[in-house]
């Protein structure tokens, strides 16, 4: 039964679950490599169950948060300082777009930040983003409509000094 | 949807356009499944097999050997009934002292 959900989740939801998990992960690939990898073994080994509860994606969308969320915290907090020069190197990232996306859902709160993403980056509704975040409807709906004013503000500062800077 | 969600809307729409650039990782290999029905199919139609040649050979009719009779006579002597009580005969006179040897050596 496990192997039939498994090889369901490859076929359909593998991709949405990766970057599920980089946004989870605060968009670092190598961490979300690291969850989805943590996650498939659980469900092999049956430590995560799917009970039909909710639908395979939340259900599936809900053991990616945990994951990270224990992978995260087992994660050393700083850096050493012997790998400042490699991180110097790194080339700045080029923007062709206005827009930096992962800088601005930075500056939500965590679950503004998660509930906007989940609402409209992969279209669940309000009931299965409390699935997924553990919270109540009411609280998910306060998250959202918040985060839905916050993220505005945001965007339209930021077209505002983009604006400014191609003048 | 509201048109002040638009802007919101669009921010999104904008921003999974670019991850579809992103490298996904592949998936990990499936574990094979351990599928014990062929064998047990296997087994139980070798064992059919060897059940149907057993019982498709005619048995062999056990046959007197001509010219040969073998005869076999038991008898036996009646045995008296406190027979078996009596292990021991005439033990009076097979005594001996424990002390005899002595009575020898001096």
């Amino acid at each position: 039964m496990t192997q039939k959900w498994l090889a369901q989740i490859y076929q359909q939801l593998h991709r949405d679950g990766y970057l599920w998990a980089r946004q989870c992960c605060l968009y670092n690939d190598e961490h979300a490599k690291e969850v989805m990898q943590l996650v498939y073994t659980k469900i092999l080994e049956q430590k995560a169950k799917y009970d039909k509860r909710a639908a395979l994606k939340t259900w599936f969308f809900a053991v990616i948060r945990y994951t990270a969320i224990d992978f995260l915290k087992s994660q050393p907090l700083y850096i050493s300082l012997d790998s400042l020069p490699d991180i110097a190197a790194i080339p700045a990232e080029t923007h062709d777009s206005p827009i930096d996306y992962t800088t601005l859902l930075n500056q939500l709160p965590q679950r503004q930040h998660q509930v906007l993403l989940l609402y409209f980056y992969h279209g669940q509704n309000l009931q299965e983003i409390a699935t997924v975040l553990n919270l109540g409807l009411g609280s998910v709906s306060t998250h959202y409509h918040r985060g839905k004013k916050r993220l505005k503000s945001l965007l339209l500062n930021q077209q505002v000094q983009w604006q400014q800077k191609i003048k | 949807m509201a048109a002040e969600d638009k802007i919101i809307v669009d921010f999104f729409r904008e921003m999974k356009s670019k991850d579809k650039e992103l490298p996904i990782m592949p998936t990990p290999a499936l574990p094979k499944q351990k599928t014990w029905w062929p064998y047990a199919v296997a087994a139980s139609f070798t064992l059919a097999i060897i059940t149907y040649i057993i019982s498709s050979q005619p048995e062999t009719p056990t046959q007197p050997i001509p010219g040969r009779t073998v005869e076999i006579t038991l008898t036996g002597v009646p045995a008296s009934p406190t027979e078996s009580l009596v292990t021991h005969a005439a033990s009076i006179e097979t005594w001996e002292s424990p002390t005899q040897s002595l009575i020898n050596d001096f």
